[in-house]
């Protein structure tokens, strides 16, 4: 009897041992949802009211690809953005800025269809800003630190399926980049939302993060906590 | 390394204690307190541990030796707001943890059908955190030196088996980037 008792015991524990390593996770491919943003101060979110939005296109990373948004798909996004930025962000927006009157944000949306980790990219499709002829993305920060516990480690990474909103900060880019012929870009916040590519293409749901993502803005600005 | 686990296992009930020594098996249940239930606050049912008992013959001590295997795990979807960082998404928050222990334990009753007793432990914790977020887990892997104060009852349920009932407080200090983890350990075991 007790030698059964023993030996029920060992199974039990070994059939425990097997199974509970890492009891939860994802189910579905929506539980893969992320939506990520940094920006550098509170003070400057505050100060900024006016913007210009690339409106031709998203710059997309990772054409030849079928897994991006179709140039209708990206013009959906961007109305719905513009729309956000005007009524849930209270910007004001420019649609003609000059070096004379410049606005506060230069706004990109981009879409990575490939897979890069680690690294810095520039997109291959750069429509300029108006009356700032060759700007491009040398010196590319990188995607938003990803948040750490207890100041653990923190990866980032380019992935399929990412959608990027970029707001320049125009005026202190002008100043980093006086008598330069390179351009360095400042952004003064940026977005990211990440899913796996199939979901990545879905307008709906990226209108959906946007929105999450500019409530996270507003957070930022506001400097509130949780 | 799973083999090896479940083989360990089998090899060691299978061992014949003396008279002076007792084996003995535990299921353990956690919760968590302190910084830890900041990370994960959910009371945890998955855990086990193995332990050594060796008895004095002059006083009513024993010295001995635990392997321990405790799980934490919680899903949340807190929004996360970090150093110019903020973060929506499903999280999926898991701890292993490995406590290594040495043990003294001290008996009030030690011929009695009921045997309470206080003990401590000393030894090290191996901790496993991982965050799922996303398509990515942020890793983090440490030992830390930990103690672990524990109070339970030893019952003579039947001329060939006795049972364990013991709470026992784990705390883990601050090793590499983590904080300290603590959480209090309720183990129902038996000993042979």
């Amino acid at each position: 009897m007790k030698t059964l008792i023993l030996k029920v015991t060992a199974f039990v524990f070994a059939v425990a041992i097997l199974q509970s390593c890492y009891p939860g996770g994802a189910e579905y491919t929506s539980d893969l949802d992320i939506a990520v943003s940094q920006f550098s101060s509170k003070e400057d979110l505050n100060s900024y009211e006016t913007y210009y939005l690339v409106e031709d296109s998203m710059a997309i990373v990772g054409i030849g690809t079928d897994n991006v948004l179709s140039d209708a798909e990206q013009q959906v996004v961007i109305r719905r953005t513009d729309s956000l930025l005007q009524n849930q962000l209270g910007l004001t927006k420019v649609t003609d800025p000059t070096q004379e009157n410049p606005t506060h944000l230069f706004i990109q949306l981009s879409q990575i269809a490939i897979q890069a980790t680690g690294v810095s990219w520039q997109p291959p499709y750069w429509p300029g800003y108006p009356g700032y002829p060759g700007w491009g993305y040398p010196g590319y920060p990188g995607y938003p630190g990803y948040p750490g516990y207890g100041g653990g480690y923190s990866y980032y990474s380019y992935s399929n399926g990412t959608i990027l909103i970029d707001f320049v900060d125009v005026s202190k880019t002008i100043a980093e980049n006086e008598g330069k012929e390179d351009y360095n870009l400042i952004l003064g916040w940026q977005g990211g939302l990440n899913s796996v590519l199939s979901r990545a293409n879905s307008v709906q749901l990226i209108n959906e993060g946007i929105e999450v993502l500019f409530d996270q803005y507003k957070a930022a600005k506001a400097g509130t906590e949780n | 390394m799973k083999k090896f686990i479940v083989s360990l296992i089998f090899a060691l009930v299978g061992y014949t204690a003396s008279a002076q020594t007792e084996f003995m098996i535990t299921y353990q249940m956690g919760m968590p307190v302190g910084e830890t239930s900041d990370y994960i606050g959910a009371f945890s049912g998955r855990g086990m541990g193995l332990e050594w008992r060796h008895h004095l013959t002059t006083t009513p001590v024993s010295f001995g030796f635990s392997v321990n295997w405790n799980v934490l795990y919680e899903k949340t979807e807190d929004r996360y707001i970090g150093d110019g960082v903020i973060a929506d998404g499903k999280q999926y928050r898991n701890m292993n943890i490995v406590p290594i222990l040495a043990h003294a334990h001290y008996y009030f009753n030690q011929d009695g059908i009921m045997n309470p007793y206080i003990g401590v432990g000393v030894g090290t914790y191996y901790i496993n955190q991982r965050t799922e977020f996303g398509q990515w887990a942020i890793i983090e892997k440490n030992w830390h030196f930990g103690l672990a104060p524990e109070i339970g009852v030893i019952a003579d349920v039947s001329s060939s088996l006795n049972m364990l009932f013991s709470v026992r407080y784990n705390h883990a200090f601050k090793a590499g980037n983590s904080t300290d983890h603590s959480y209090v350990g309720f183990n129902i075991g038996l000993v042979y």
